[in-house]
C-alpha cells in the first residue's frame, strides 16, 4: 500500500465536506427555485376559491370556504365558452403554419448546401433578437392595409412570423443531429426529396418537434397585447382578453375571485399539455446535447 | 445482373482529389472489392457509383447506359451502408419494405419478397422488432435485407463488416460470400480490410490516394503485385522490404542490404541485370523466411544471421521478429522452431519466392 502523508485523512476529510456543501448548496437553489415557481401558482389557485373581500383581508391563507361559484361567474362573464374556442382555433392554426413551414426551412438550412445557406439561417435567427413590440406599431400598419384588422388571419399571421425564428433555430440543430445515411439510404431506396423528409426525417424528429410545438403552444396560447390592438369584435377574442373582461365589466367593483378563476381556466390547458408531454419534452430538450 | 464500368472518372473536393482517374470493369455476377487504406477514395467511388455523390470528370456505366446523370433511385442498385443506416421508427419488415413501397410493388409481392429475404437471412422471427431490438449481426442482416428484396442490378457494400467484433465478422463474410454465390448479381464491395478482400473477391482493385494501384485476381495480388504498395497492403503479416543495391560477384547477382547479401539465383537474375548499381527494395514475405533447422526441402535458401526480438507463438505457427543490423522483420515459423527471445541464430530465405521494386519509382521489377 503506498505511503500516505499525514495530512491525508485531514484532506480527504475538507474535500468530503466541500462535496456536501456543493450538494447543500445545490437542494436550497433547487427548492428556492422550486418555491418561486410554485407559491404564485399556489395563490393564484387559492385566490380563485375566495371571496373578494377574503382576498384582501387574508391574501396569504387557505380559503375559509371555497367559491366554487367564483369559477361559474369566471365562465359566463369571460364568455369563456366563444373565447375558448377562438384561442383553440387560432392556436391550432399558428401552430399548424409556424411547425408546418419551420420544419421545411429548418430541414432546407440544415441539410443542403447551397449560396446563401448561412445568410438565411442568421436572418431568421435575427429575428429571435426583434422585440416583439417594437414590431407591433409597424405591423399594426401593415395588417390594416392589407384589410387583416379583426379576423382570425391577423393573429395567426403574426404569431407564425414571430415564432418562426425559434422553431427554425431549434429544429435546425435538431435535424443536423440525424444521421446523414439515413437519408442516403431512402434516397437509394427510391425516396424523393419531399418522401424523405416526410416519411424518414419528421418521425425520427417527432421529441424535437413535440417540444417545440409546446413551447410555441404556450406563447400563443398565452398572448395578450397583439390580440387586444388588433381584436375589437367580441366574437373573435382569446381567453387572455377574456379574463379582462371580469374587470372591465365590473367596473370599480372588481370580483377578484372571479378573475383568479379565470386565469385558472386559462392556465389549465397549458398545464394539460404539459404534463401529457412532459416526458417528451424532457426528452426533447436533451437530445441535442448528448446526441 | 449487369456490369459496371469507370471510365476516366475523377472526383474532386475542392483541392483534393478523391479520386484519380479511376478506370474498372466490373464484369456481370463478379464480386470485385475495392480495398485500400481509409481515406484512399474507395467509398467515395462507391458512393459516386450510387450517385450520392456526383463525379467531377469521366463516365460510369452500369449495364450500357451511363448514369452520370442518373438519380441513385433510378439506377438500380442497392447499398448496404457501414452504420446500416436502419430506419428506427420503422419495424425489420417495413425496413425492408419501404423500397418496394415506394415502387408501388403489389402488397402481396413485398410480402413474397419480404419473407423470401428473411428466410434466406434466418431473420423471419424478427420481422416486427425495431432496429433497437436488434443486436449488431442482427442489424447487418436487415440491412442486407433490405437491399436483397429490391432485387437490384448491383448490390453495393460500404464496408458492411467493420462494426462487427471479429467471430461474427468472420461468420457474415462466408455468408455474403454464399450470398452472392446464391443470388447470382454483381457485387461491389469497400473494405480497409485485406483479409475481407482476399477471402471473398473474384477480383480485388486495390486503391490508393485515389489512384487505382492494381486490379487483378486475389492469388495474383498476392503472388505478383506490381508495386511496394500493393506487395505491402496485401497480405497479413505485411511483406518485409529491406533497401539496398543489386550488386555482381563472380558472376553472381547479389542483393546487398548493407547488413545482409543473398544471392539470386541465376535462374531468376535475368530481369534485375539492368538493375545492377541502383537502389532497389527487396521484399519477402514472412512465410518466406524459414527457421534453418525447419527449411523445406528443394528451395534456393539464402542464409542470414538474425537475433531473435520477439516470438509470437499462434499455435499452427510462430511469428518471429528478428533483427539484422538496421532492418527488424517479420517470419512466420514452423511452431516446432525452437529460436527463443535474445538468440542469435540464423534464417533462410526463400529466394524462389522474392520481389523486387525500384527504390525510386517503387514499381516492380519482373
Amino acid at each position: 500500500m503506498p505511503k500516505r502523508s499525514p495530512l491525508y485523512s485531514v484532506q480527504k476529510g475538507a474535500e468530503r465536506l466541500a462535496a456536501q456543501m456543493s450538494w447543500f448548496a445545490a437542494q436550497l437553489m433547487l427548492w428556492v427555485f422550486m418555491g418561486m415557481v410554485v407559491f404564485p401558482m399556489l395563490w393564484t389557485i387559492f385566490a380563485s376559491f375566495k371571496t373578494s373581500p377574503e382576498i384582501f383581508n387574508d391574501p396569504w391563507g387557505i380559503p375559509d370556504v371555497f367559491q366554487f361559484q367564483n369559477y361559474v361567474t369566471a365562465w359566463t362573464k369571460m364568455n369563456a365558452g366563444t373565447y375558448i374556442l377562438n384561442s383553440l382555433i387560432v392556436s391550432a392554426g399558428s401552430l399548424l403554419l409556424i411547425m408546418g413551414l419551420g420544419s421545411m426551412i429548418a430541414y432546407v438550412l440544415a441539410r443542403y448546401d447551397f449560396r446563401g445557406n448561412r445568410f438565411f439561417f442568421f436572418f431568421f435567427v435575427s429575428g429571435m433578437m426583434i422585440p416583439g413590440y417594437l414590431a407591433f406599431i409597424p405591423a399594426w400598419f401593415l395588417h390594416r392595409s392589407l384589410g387583416l384588422l379583426d379576423t382570425y388571419w391577423s393573429l395567426i399571421i403574426q404569431y407564425t412570423a414571430f415564432n418562426l425564428p425559434f422553431t427554425v433555430f431549434m429544429l435546425q440543430s435538431f435535424f443536423k443531429t440525424l444521421p446523414k445515411e439515413l437519408e442516403e439510404a431512402a434516397v437509394v431506396d427510391g425516396a424523393s426529396l419531399f418522401t424523405v423528409f416526410w416519411k424518414i426525417m419528421l418521425p425520427l424528429s417527432k421529441s424535437g418537434l413535440l417540444t417545440v410545438s409546446v413551447f410555441n403552444f404556450l406563447g400563443v396560447w398565452n398572448e395578450f397585447t397583439w390580440v387586444l390592438i388588433t381584436i375589437s369584435d367580441e366574437k373573435l377574442k382569446t381567453l387572455p382578453l377574456g379574463a379582462v373582461n371580469i374587470m372591465q365589466q365590473a367596473k370599480y367593483a372588481t370580483d377578484w375571485g372571479a378573475m383568479f378563476a379565470g386565469f385558472v381556466i386559462i392556465l389549465i390547458p397549458t398545464f394539460a399539455v404539459y404534463i401529457l408531454f412532459q416526458s417528451k419534452l424532457t426528452e426533447g430538450i436533451t437530445v441535442g446535447a448528448l446526441k | 445482373m449487369a456490369s459496371v464500368t469507370f471510365r476516366n472518372v475523377y472526383k474532386r473536393f475542392g483541392d483534393v482529389i478523391a479520386v484519380n482517374n479511376l478506370n474498372i470493369e466490373v464484369g456481370d455476377k463478379e464480386f470485385l472489392v475495392l480495398v485500400g487504406p481509409s481515406g484512399c477514395g474507395k467509398t467515395t467511388a462507391l458512393r459516386c457509383l450510387a450517385g450520392l455523390e456526383e463525379i467531377s470528370e469521366g463516365e460510369i456505366l452500369i449495364g450500357d447506359r451511363v448514369v452520370n446523370d442518373v438519380p441513385p433511385k433510378d439506377r438500380d442498385i442497392a447499398m448496404v451502408f457501414q452504420s446500416y443506416a436502419l430506419y428506427p421508427h420503422l419495424s425489420v419488415y417495413d425496413n425492408m419494405a419501404f423500397g418496394l413501397k415506394l415502387r408501388k410493388v403489389p402488397k402481396e409481392e413485398i410480402k413474397r419478397r419480404v419473407y423470401e429475404a428473411a428466410d434466406i437471412l434466418g431473420i423471419r422471427d424478427l420481422l416486427d422488432r425495431k432496429p433497437r431490438q436488434l443486436s449488431g449481426g442482427q442489424r447487418q442482416r436487415v440491412a442486407v435485407g433490405r437491399a436483397i428484396v429490391r432485387e437490384p442490378k448491383v448490390f453495393l457494400f460500404d464496408e458492411p463488416l467493420s462494426n462487427l467484433d471479429a467471430k461474427l465478422r468472420v461468420a457474415m463474410r462466408a455468408e455474403i460470400s454464399k450470398l452472392h454465390q446464391r443470388l447470382q448479381t454483381t457485387f461491389i464491395y469497400v473494405t480497409h480490410d485485406q483479409t475481407e478482400a482476399m477471402t471473398m473477391a473474384t477480383r480485388i482493385a486495390v486503391i490508393n490516394k485515389g489512384i487505382l494501384q492494381q486490379l487483378d485476381t486475389p492469388q495474383n495480388l498476392y503472388d505478383k503485385p506490381n508495386n511496394l504498395f500493393v506487395a505491402g497492403f496485401i497480405g497479413s503479416p505485411a511483406m518485409n522490404f529491406f533497401p539496398g543495391k543489386l550488386r555482381k560477384q563472380d558472376g553472381k547477382l547479389l542483393v546487398d542490404t548493407g547488413d545482409f547479401a543473398v544471392t539470386i539465383p541465376p535462374s531468376r537474375a535475368q530481369p534485375y541485370e539492368a538493375h545492377v548499381g541502383k537502389d532497389i527494395i527487396f521484399g519477402i514475405r514472412p512465410e518466406n523466411v524459414h527457421d534453418v533447422d525447419f527449411t523445406p526441402p528443394n528451395i534456393d535458401a539464402e542464409r542470414v544471421t538474425v537475433k531473435v526480438d520477439v516470438t509470437e507463438l499462434m499455435g499452427n505457427e510462430i511469428f518471429l521478429y528478428l533483427v539484422s543490423g538496421r532492418n527488424t522483420f517479420v517470419a512466420r515459423v514452423d511452431p516446432r522452431s525452437k529460436l527463443r527471445i535474445g538468440q542469435e541464430a540464423q534464417v533462410a530465405f526463400d529466394m524462389d519466392n522474392f520481389h523486387i521494386f525500384d527504390a525510386a519509382t517503387e514499381q516492380a521489377i519482373r
